[in-house]
C-alpha cells in the first residue's frame, strides 16, 4: 500500500549522486583532457514474489543509478607555444608509465624531467611506440612534433609517440590526476593527429552543467514535495479510516 | 552531500588561478619575467559499481561502471618560458638573451643564482653586477681607464682604451640552459635557482648551438600578455561563481530535506 513513498524515495536517495557528478564535471571546468560524467539512471523493476500488476497497470518500478557514462567528445584547444604541449585531434590516448603500470591520458602537457625523458605533470615517463620512454638527448634543441607522433629535431628523428585507443572507452577507468586505466588490451592507432603547442582543454561545457544543475535541484524538490504530499495522503486515510470506526 | 566538499575544491583551485594570473598582471612590467599558469587535475575516483564487473551469474558484463569524482585539485603552477618583447634601452650594460639560457650571479652566500634580468650595471670597483650588486659570473671586471665598452652577440665583453686600437678583451659572458627549466625555483628578486627537477645547468657561450644570443643596449620586457591575463581572470572568476552556485543548488536540496514533514 505504501509503495509510492518507496518509489520516490528511491529516486531522491539517488538525486544527491547525480548532482555529486555534475559538482565534479563543473570543478574540473579548466582540467586538461577532463571528460564530462553522466549518471544513468534505470527503472529497477520489483520483484516481488505471488504478485502480478494489477490488472491494467504497471509493474512497480524503482529508480537505479545503474552507470556513470563518459562524454567522448573531444574538448576545445587551447594554444600554447611550448613545444611539449601536444594535443591529439580525433580519438586516441597518450601513454605513460606509472608504477602501477601503463596508464592513459588526453592531456599532452609534458616537459622534460631532470633525465631529459619526456614526462607529464606528475613525472610519469610519456612511452613510445616500443613501449620505452622517450630521451631527448642535450643536442637536440629544436623539437617538432609531426603530425603522425614523430618527435623529431634538427640531429633527425628521435622517437614515435604511443597513441592508443579502445574498442570501448566507457570501460577505461578514471584514475584520477587525468589518468586512465583499463582492462581491456589498448589498439595502437596507426595514423594519429597530433598538434604540436596545443592543449586540449576540458569537454565540460559550463552552460549544460549549470542548467542540469537546476533542474537536478528541481527534480529533487519536486521528488521531496512527491514524499511529503504521499505522507499527507496516508495519514488523512488513516484519519478517515479512524473516524469512520468511531462513527459507527 | 558529497557535492558541497566536490563544489569547495572547485573554488580552492579558482582561488589559487585568480592569485596566479594577478600575480602575473602585478608582474606585467618585470624585466624578465616569464608569466605562470596554475594546472589542475581530477581528485581520485569512488566505485559505486566497478567497471569489468558482473551483472549477472551468466557472465554479462556491465558496459560501463559508475564513478564518482570527488573534485579537482592544483596539480602545478608552471612557468611559460616563451620570450618576452625586447625593449631597446641604449644602456651599455643593459643585456637581453634572445633565446635559451639564462646569466648567473653569484650570491652572498656563495650560491649561484640564474637569472633572465640583464639590467646590470658596474660596482665601484669596475666589476659587472647586478640591479641588486650581485656579481654576474664570471666576474668581468672593466678596466678603469676604459671609454667605451661593446658586448657583442657570443657574449664577449670588450672595452674600447684610449690610445690603443684595437678593443681589449675584459672577459667572456657564459649562459647556462637547463634540460628542464621549468623546474627551476623561483627565490624573488628576479633570480632562480637550481633543483633536482631541473637538471644540472649545462655552461656554453651565448650563439653555441643551443643557446641564445646576448644583445647589448636591451632589456627582455615580461612575456605577460595583458588580454591572455584578463581572459583567463574573467574565466576564473565565472568558474568559481559556477563552483557557489553548486554549493547553493546542495544546499537548497539540503534545506528541502529538512522541511519534509
Amino acid at each position: 500500500m505504501d509503495s509510492p513513498g518507496y518509489v520516490v524515495l528511491s529516486r531522491l536517495a539517488l538525486q544527491p549522486r547525480a548532482t555529486e557528478l555534475l559538482a565534479h564535471n563543473i570543478a574540473n571546468a579548466d582540467t586538461p583532457g577532463f571528460r564530462a560524467q553522466r549518471m544513468v539512471f534505470a527503472a529497477h523493476l520489483d520483484r516481488q514474489r505471488g504478485t502480478g500488476a494489477p490488472p491494467g497497470g504497471a509493474p512497480v518500478a524503482y529508480a537505479e543509478d545503474r552507470a556513470s557514462w563518459r562524454d567522448t567528445a573531444p574538448g576545445a584547444m587551447q594554444r600554447t607555444a611550448n613545444p611539449f604541449d601536444i594535443a591529439i585531434a580525433g580519438e586516441g590516448f597518450f601513454a605513460v608509465e606509472t608504477p602501477r603500470g601503463e596508464r592513459y591520458t588526453r592531456a599532452g602537457r609534458f616537459s622534460l624531467d631532470g633525465d631529459r625523458r619526456v614526462v607529464d605533470m606528475e613525472g610519469h615517463p610519456v612511452l613510445d611506440v616500443e613501449g620505452r620512454p622517450i630521451v631527448i638527448a642535450a643536442a637536440d634543441t629544436r623539437i617538432e612534433v609531426l603530425g603522425d607522433g614523430t618527435l623529431r629535431s634538427e640531429n633527425g628523428i628521435i622517437a614515435r609517440l604511443r597513441i592508443v585507443r579502445f574498442d570501448d572507452q566507457q570501460r577505461l577507468r578514471a584514475e584520477g590526476d587525468r589518468l586512465f586505466a583499463a582492462d581491456d588490451p589498448p589498439i595502437p592507432v596507426e595514423r594519429p593527429a597530433l598538434v604540436q603547442g596545443a592543449v586540449e582543454g576540458s569537454n565540460v561545457q559550463p552552460v549544460i552543467e549549470l542548467t542540469r544543475l537546476m533542474a537536478e535541484l528541481r527534480e529533487f524538490q519536486f521528488a521531496a514535495q512527491f514524499v511529503e504530499r504521499e505522507g499527507e495522503r496516508l495519514s488523512s486515510a488513516v484519519e478517515r479510516i479512524l473516524r469512520r470506526r468511531g462513527t459507527v | 552531500m558529497r557535492s558541497l566538499d566536490i563544489a569547495a575544491t572547485g573554488m580552492l583551485a579558482q582561488q589559487t588561478n585568480v592569485e596566479v594570473i594577478s600575480n602575473n598582471i602585478a608582474n606585467m612590467s618585470t624585466t624578465g619575467y616569464k608569466r605562470r599558469r596554475a594546472e589542475f587535475q581530477d581528485l581520485i575516483y569512488q566505485n559505486l559499481r566497478r567497471v569489468g564487473s558482473q551483472s549477472a551469474d551468466t557472465g554479462t558484463v556491465l558496459p560501463s561502471g559508475a564513478q564518482i569524482g570527488l573534485g579537482v585539485k592544483t596539480a602545478a603552477v608552471y612557468r611559460i618560458t616563451e620570450q618576452g618583447n625586447l625593449q631597446q634601452t641604449e644602456n651599455r650594460f643593459d643585456l637581453a638573451i634572445r633565446g635559451n639560457g639564462y646569466f648567473q650571479v653569484l650570491l652572498p652566500s656563495g650560491e649561484t643564482a640564474y637569472t633572465r634580468d640583464g639590467t646590470f650595471g658596474l660596482s665601484p670597483e669596475g666589476t659587472i653586477v647586478t640591479a641588486e650588486g650581485f656579481v654576474v659570473v664570471p666576474g668581468i671586471t672593466i678596466p678603469p681607464a676604459a671609454r667605451d665598452v661593446t658586448i657583442n652577440a657570443s657574449g664577449e665583453v670588450l672595452a674600447k682604451i684610449d690610445g690603443q686600437t684595437n678593443p681589449q678583451l675584459a672577459g667572456q659572458i657564459q649562459l647556462a640552459i637547463f634540460p628542464n627549466e621549468g623546474a627551476l625555483e623561483a627565490i624573488g628578486d628576479n633570480l632562480f635557482l637550481a633543483t633536482p627537477g631541473s637538471g644540472e645547468p649545462q655552461l656554453a657561450a651565448p650563439g653555441q648551438p643551443g643557446f641564445g644570443q646576448v644583445l647589448q643596449g636591451f632589456i627582455e620586457t615580461s612575456n605577460v600578455n595583458v588580454v591572455q591575463e584578463i581572459t583567463a581572470l574573467i574565466t576564473a572568476q565565472r568558474a568559481y561563481e559556477m563552483n557557489s552556485k553548486v554549493i547553493t543548488a546542495s544546499d537548497e536540496m539540503l534545506s528541502t530535506l529538512t522541511r519534509l514533514r
